[in-house]
């Protein structure tokens, strides 16, 4: 094997692990501190639904049932696929049974492959 | 997540093909196949230099063939009819029913029928080679003789340019020459290859190592997205 084609090799090699690297997306949901989000009294479901901002064809969703253990703030853990479009719109709804009590619209501009994305913290907005 | 289990086990199989490239090259006889690559890309000023050292690293009598009869084609291109005849009668040395193949040119093929009546008339013990349980020792040594002989042979042989010398055998010659003084750059040595290989091998190994055991960072609810 000649030198170039050695180095075409790592090159790959190095290719290959850098497409081979997990994604992840991590969004840091918060209350609103004026109107406290307690867990079960305020809140008991999260519903959190993504979409392709350009097709807006929905890539992901999914409700949680919030354990009383876990308060806010919180952590929610997307996992990209390869396929998965670098914009994303998120929408994160706060229910109490049935009732709609807070959400939260934002967008995620270009998350990168291979790393561990974290969103700024989103705050929960109260619906009147 | 199926497409990142392939193409890591893609990159698996990209480093262990790295790795058996590299113990592979040991096996071979690399000069001599740079030899036979640089002639037919009529580099022929680099493939003397080459086959000096493929000589030094020779480890089968088919291989001291293959680089005889490479010399000789090389000192026949260059119009240096006696150390390419000597060249063929080494080769006859080793392979007595040696024929050349039917595309090589008259040129060549005068060189040779001069060489086959030498080898013909020489006496019975000169045409023998060491017997095979010496090979290893004596006819690596016979090897090392011969690349002195024949390197000794083309610089004290190459006839000057004459008045009818075309010009490109005056251009090649002196050109040739000082190639077999140069010494191969660091960058074109095997080990500086291989360090690197090995050096690049172990930390692309360890990354993917590390990523594949790294696992999920904390998170209180995952979603996974298509």
């Amino acid at each position: 094997m000649l030198w170039r084609q050695k180095v075409f090799v790592l090159w790959l090699a190095a290719l290959l692990v850098h497409c081979g690297s997990d994604s992840y997306i991590i969004l840091q949901i918060d209350d609103n501190d004026k109107t406290p989000l307690a867990i079960p009294q305020n809140v008991n479901t999260l519903t959190v639904s993504i979409k392709e901002v350009e097709s807006l064809s929905e890539v992901g969703a999914e409700s949680f049932v919030l354990s009383e253990e876990k308060q806010f703030p919180m952590e929610i853990l997307l996992q990209p696929s390869t396929t998965t479009s670098k914009v994303l719109q998120v929408a994160v709804l706060g229910f109490l049974n049935t009732k709609l009590v807070a959400r939260s619209n934002f967008q995620i501009p270009n998350w990168e492959d291979g790393k561990i994305n974290r969103t700024k913290p989103v705050i929960l907005e109260n619906v009147p | 997540m199926i497409i990142q289990v392939i193409n890591r086990s893609l990159v698996g199989l990209t480093l262990v093909a790295f790795l058996f490239s590299t113990i592979h090259a040991y096996g071979k006889n690399t000069s001599l196949d740079k030899a036979k690559k640089a002639y037919e890309n009529l580099q022929y000023d680099k493939v003397t230099p080459l086959l000096k050292r493929a000589l030094k690293a020779v480890e089968s009598v088919n291989e001291e063939i293959e680089i005889y009869e490479l010399f000789a084609l090389v000192h026949a291109t260059y119009a240096r009819k006696d150390a390419a005849r000597d060249a063929f009668i080494e080769v006859l040395k080793r392979a007595e029913n040696y024929r050349l193949s039917e595309d090589v040119s008259p040129k060549i093929r005068e060189v040779f029928a001069e060489a086959k009546n030498v080898y013909d008339g020489l006496p019975e013990k000169d045409k023998k080679l060491p017997p095979p349980g010496a090979e290893s020792t004596s006819s690596h040594q016979h090897a090392k003789n011969d690349a002195k002989h024949v390197a000794t042979t083309q610089q004290e042989q190459s006839p000057p340019p004459t008045k009818n010398a075309n010009s490109e055998q005056e251009f090649l010659q002196p050109q040739e020459q000082i190639s077999l003084q140069e010494e191969p750059s660091f960058y074109q040595r095997w080990w500086f290859w291989t360090g690197l290989g090995v050096v690049l091998g172990g930390v692309a190994t360890i990354y993917f190592l590390q990523s594949y055991q790294q696992g999920l960072p904390e998170h209180d609810y995952a979603v996974r997205l298509q």
